[in-house]
């Protein structure tokens, strides 16, 4: 190819080439498989660079024979990384290509059968001196105990780089001196047959001193006791099983609270640890003191999901149950974790459920405990440093319930009369009082928050005007293009409150709603909001103090 | 006890604008770091910076005086490893913000923090690039860019050819 003759007119092409590869290296992810070839078809410069960046070219694609053989051209000295399945692709091409490759190999990732994997493993490896990260997996629920030998590993003295290690539905002997050497140990889908028992994991993660990140998924003991160990450089710490027992394991685990945590809690129909989880939680993570943080709580049929989340985008804590009955999930979870967790840091709220099921306020099999779950609600008080909201599909009702209530309340219109919205100064007190950003997606603008009850959309746009009337008004609102049912006059009501960000062009939408909103927004809002509360006090029988 | 006043010092642009900037946000620099660990009595002359103008100095020490007290990222620690093998292109909030400017100011950015050695703030140049072209066909980068597709014929029949070899079946 003829050397690029420079082009003057883009600020991009005026990089040198290393800040260029640079670049691609950050838009070609180690999985991906055909982005690099689509960054040296942009013009010639990006093509010599591409062609002259051997990273870029290092993670090879068996599916494809052809393009296979020119990667590992292209791919000249640099390490390799190696991915296959061999229930997918012949072993006939992937063995004499990882053969070929051993003294370069730095990642290698292998699925296959039970049958062949130890067969196809045996003095294939054993050989890497680079050999960094090793996954061996097989795709059958194990039920019995699958053991390989470890002497299939490079020896610790030939290949001292192995630094992570991940068994799906296998294992090494557990007192292989292979394991010492890890940062990184992921285990998935051991059998019941071959775990530990607690006492046999906790003196294992002793024995390997520099572990930093650890995953166990469907690998945990059964419940037992133990002695409490201490792992103080982990920073990553996954755990996936049954309740019970990723409760007993975390109760035996001592380590520092800046660890980024996942738990997966499967569970049966009663959540027999819930008060135990969150009282490890509380322990293991006394205080967190980054700022900026965002809460996310958000449910699909059978899952809740929480998160903390880091401005940098990486979650401290997150966990997420499955298979309980999720009827009472928001409000109770969130009283839960705002009390766990450090309010005053959270800038961003992320609360919605993908699902239609939730039972909304007006279920009536819900009256008995509704009053527990106003107040649950009521602890929005506490997060007074939210100024970003995120609602996601359906958000809970009853959140917004409170929300627009303590905003009615502010600006003296009251259904149910309280005093808890003044505060000493005699001033209204909002929810959520720094709140300037919304943003919905997903959101069915038509849908009503229950039978017979205003819309969501409804509900948001009242809140809004009452925030503005109060004068602490939000400043923009973001409409992804998930939501659903909009109308161009819903978006001409929502920029008399707001600065919008729409995803999709205004012209396109369609026209027809009612527009009595706009001759007299206050007497729509308290029609909007009397509605609400009217048929909140009649399905549910709440105590009535005073009306206005 | 009054707390020790933070030494400042000056540093001036190819445009010969001067900035006057406590010693330790300047220190996110390495380059800096390192010609002021070589002077050893202090200087009133402004340390001069031929590679970076006024406009992109400013931004540059708008994000040091952010990032001021952080730990500096050094080649061999974990986390630099760690990033640079996974390849991640998260970019914290703020860093978001700052880095949203036009694509002049963006290039820019990145050519000063390579010569002034801010690692940092380098990957977050790099990465709001990547995450620009990520997603898109050849075509819609052109255009993203304004790059003049400049391949022959002959180099248009080859980039077909590896089309076909790299779709997938």
């Amino acid at each position: 190819m003829e050397s690029p003759t420079p082009q003057t007119s883009s600020p991009i092409l005026t990089l040198p080439t290393e800040l260029l590869a640079r670049i691609f290296l950050f838009c070609v992810p180690m999985s991906f498989k055909k982005l690099s070839s689509d960054l040296g078809h942009v013009c010639k410069q990006w093509r010599l660079t591409a062609l002259t960046t051997p990273e870029l070219w290092a993670s090879v694609v068996f599916s494809r024979p052809k393009w296979t053989s020119e990667m590992l051209i292209r791919a000249r000295l640099a390490p390799l990384i190696l991915r296959a399945d061999l229930k997918q692709q012949s072993s006939e091409i992937v063995v004499p290509i990882i053969t070929q490759n051993i003294s370069r190999l730095r990642i290698l990732e292998l699925t296959a059968a039970r049958s062949a994997l130890t067969e196809l493993l045996k003095d294939l490896i054993s050989e890497a001196p680079a050999l960094e990260s090793l996954s061996l997996g097989t795709d059958q629920t194990p039920v019995d105990r699958f053991q390989i030998p470890d002497s299939i590993l490079p020896q610790p003295t030939r290949n001292p780089l192995l630094w992570h290690l991940k068994l799906s539905g296998c294992a090494f002997a557990w007192d292989s001196p292979r394991y010492l050497q890890l940062t990184k140990l992921e285990l998935h889908n051991i059998s019941k047959m071959q775990r530990f028992n607690l006492s046999g994991l906790l003196g294992f993660l002793l024995l390997i001193p520099r572990l930093l990140d650890l995953v166990l998924v469907n690998s945990l003991p059964a419940v037992t006791e133990g002695s409490l160990i201490d792992l103080p450089y982990l920073t990553t710490l996954m755990l996936e099983d049954e309740m019970d027992r990723v409760v007993c394991v975390l109760r035996h685990l001592s380590f520092p609270d800046t660890v980024l945590s996942q738990f997966n809690l499967h569970t049966p129909s009663t959540w027999s640890r819930e008060e135990e989880f969150y009282g490890l939680l509380r322990k293991l993570y006394p205080r967190i003191n980054q700022r900026n943080l965002t809460f996310s709580l958000t449910c699909s049929n059978q899952t809740l999901s929480f998160a903390l989340i880091k401005e940098s985008g990486r979650s401290i804590i997150s966990f997420s149950v499955s298979g309980r009955s999720i009827r009472y999930w928001s409000s109770w979870s969130f009283a839960k974790l705002v009390t766990i967790f450090p309010p005053v840091n959270i800038k961003t709220l992320i609360l919605g459920t993908s699902t239609t099921t939730v039972p909304t306020t007006y279920d009536k099999s819900h009256k008995d405990d509704l009053g527990v779950q106003m107040n649950n609600w009521a602890l929005l008080s506490t997060l007074a440093g939210v100024e970003t909201l995120h609602i996601l599909d359906h958000p809970p009702v009853m959140f917004l319930e409170c929300l627009l209530e303590r905003a009615m309340n502010c600006i003296g219109v009251c259904v149910r009369w309280s005093t808890s919205h003044v505060g000493p100064d005699g001033q209204g007190r909002q929810f959520l009082p720094r709140l300037k950003n919304l943003t919905l997606s997903g959101v069915n603008f038509s849908r009503p928050m229950a039978a017979n009850c205003p819309t969501v959309y409804e509900v948001i746009i009242s809140y809004l005007w009452a925030r503005k009337r109060f004068g602490s008004p939000l400043i923009s609102a973001r409409l992804e293009g998930s939501c659903l049912n909009i109308y161009r006059e819903d978006l001409a009501r929502l920029e008399y409150m707001v600065d919008v960000t729409f995803a999709l062009r205004k012209d396109g939408l369609p026209t027809g709603r009612l527009l009595d909103f706009e001759y007299n927004p206050q007497a729509a809002v308290i029609s909007v909001f009397t509605r609400l509360q009217t048929l909140l006090i009649l399905r549910n029988q709440l105590p009535e103090k005073e009306e206005s | 006890m009054a707390a020790p006043a933070t030494q400042q010092i000056k540093i001036r642009c190819n445009d010969e604008k001067e900035f006057t900037v406590d010693r330790d946000v300047l220190e996110r620099s390495v380059l800096i770091k390192n010609m002021l660990e070589d002077v050893t009595e202090q200087q009133d002359a402004p340390i001069p910076l031929p590679n970076v103008s006024g406009p992109v100095m400013a931004k540059v020490l708008e994000y040091c005086t952010h990032h001021r007290g952080e730990p500096l990222p050094s080649a061999d620690t974990e986390q630099s490893q760690d990033e640079t093998r996974k390849r991640t292109t998260d970019i914290s909030e703020w860093d978001q913000k700052f880095i949203t400017v036009d694509q002049e100011m963006l290039f820019e950015i990145i050519l000063a923090a390579n010569y002034l050695d801010i690692k940092s703030l380098l990957d977050v140049g790099c990465k709001t690039v990547a995450n620009m072209i990520k997603g898109k066909t050849p075509e819609e980068i052109r255009k993203l860019f304004n790059i003049v597709n400049d391949f022959t014929p002959e180099e248009e029949a080859q980039i077909k050819k590896e089309n076909e070899w790299a779709e997938d079946r």
